[in-house]
């Protein structure tokens, strides 16, 4: 039996996967806060899918969103949460986790050809 | 699963918090204009066409100006580029930023960081007010003790700061050791070869000047990466 068999799926935080989030996560976590101009020129993403995507990531508690009056206009910032930090750094010591058990089975597989192709079952055929 | 998912390691995340810990010192047109015009000042004064005391008072003007202009795009790249609050840490930055005092980070240990922040503007506005129009009359001219100021809070920065694997970053430092080995090298030259005054203060300023236009350059080239390749929805 292989070791790896015993291998358990981390479990991923579907909050922070999803990719348009995981941007504005990744954007966040690299500052202490930006504002909502600076998150749609650095994601890339259209300002109602950044509205949306902020929506759901203060409704999980993973970001937190002040709207103040700066200049005489609506200032908009978001920054990390310490649950959402946390979430963060989970997320991403399961995707390394992930990515070495992937890593460890690809060169056991490329080291034994036999174990590329678990051998076939004989199946009894009813005449 | 996305590739998107393990770019927190990868040269984007990287150069993300490069960008956010850099956003307002990649602010380059905030000085760039200074050092235009000071170039064709010095250009000037090396022609002769004008008097000591006109270029003084157009050094003067130009300064002061300037200190406005600081604010005036400070609140152009807020519009156009968003806010970013540096991450704590905060990085020790240039000259540039020291002309914002609300850059401060919320959790910065010094609570007098602003009003610092503040003075020393003040102090700096004062004697960059009497220095430079200063060596445009002639009397009392330390080029050394400018290029050593300039240095100090312009370029030396540059060349420390860590880089990524990205090459725009890597050249942003190339650039800056460069242009300080030039301006060690060219105040050499005019204290050695007595090289003119004006043609020194001319290749400084445009070592400044292509230091911040690369500045602007880099920052919109950075906005410009796509970080989130393939991760919209």
């Amino acid at each position: 039996m292989n070791k790896d068999d015993n291998f358990h799926m981390p479990e991923i935080d579907r909050v922070v996967h999803e990719p348009a989030r995981l941007a504005i996560l990744t954007v966040l976590s690299s500052c202490e806060e930006a504002d909502f101009l600076f998150l749609e020129r650095a994601t890339k993403l259209s300002r109602g899918n950044l509205s949306v995507q902020l929506t759901r990531l203060e409704d999980a508690d993973v970001i937190e969103i002040e709207k103040r009056i700066e200049h005489k206009r609506t200032l908009t910032t978001a920054k990390l949460t310490n649950r959402g930090r946390r979430a963060l750094n989970a997320y991403w010591e399961s995707m390394n986790a992930l990515r070495t058990a992937a890593k460890g089975r690809l060169t056991e597989t490329a080291g034994s050809p036999n174990r590329a192709r678990p051998p076939r079952r004989r199946v009894p055929v009813e005449v | 699963m996305q590739t998107a998912a393990f770019y927190d390691a990868s040269t984007e995340g990287q150069e993300l918090r490069y960008l956010t810990a850099h956003f307002r010192d990649l602010q380059g047109l905030r000085m760039a204009p200074f050092w235009g015009a000071l170039l064709v000042l010095t250009i000037l004064a090396k022609t002769g066409f004008f008097s000591r005391g006109h270029l003084a008072w157009a050094a003067f003007v130009i300064t002061a100006a300037q200190f406005g202009w600081l604010h005036l795009s400070g609140r152009w790249y807020e519009r156009r580029y968003g806010v970013v609050k540096e991450p704590e840490p905060p990085v020790r930055s240039g000259l540039i930023s020291i002309m914002h005092p609300e850059a401060r980070p919320e959790r910065a240990a010094n609570r007098y960081y602003g009003y610092r922040s503040g003075i020393f503007a003040v102090l700096f506005l004062i004697w960059a007010l009497s220095f430079l129009p200063g060596i445009f009359l002639g009397h009392s001219a330390q080029p050394g003790e400018f290029a050593v100021l300039l240095a100090a809070y312009q370029v030396v920065p540059r060349c420390f700061y860590p880089v990524t694997d990205n090459w725009s970053v890597f050249l942003r430092r190339i650039l800056a050791a460069i242009a300080l080995i030039a301006m060690v090298g060219i105040y050499f030259e005019y204290r050695v070869a007595q090289i003119n005054l004006w043609t020194w203060m001319a290749l400084l300023v445009s070592f400044l000047l292509l230091l911040d236009l690369y500045d602007h350059w880099l920052l919109n080239h950075l906005l410009g990466s796509d970080f989130t390749e393939g991760s919209h929805e």
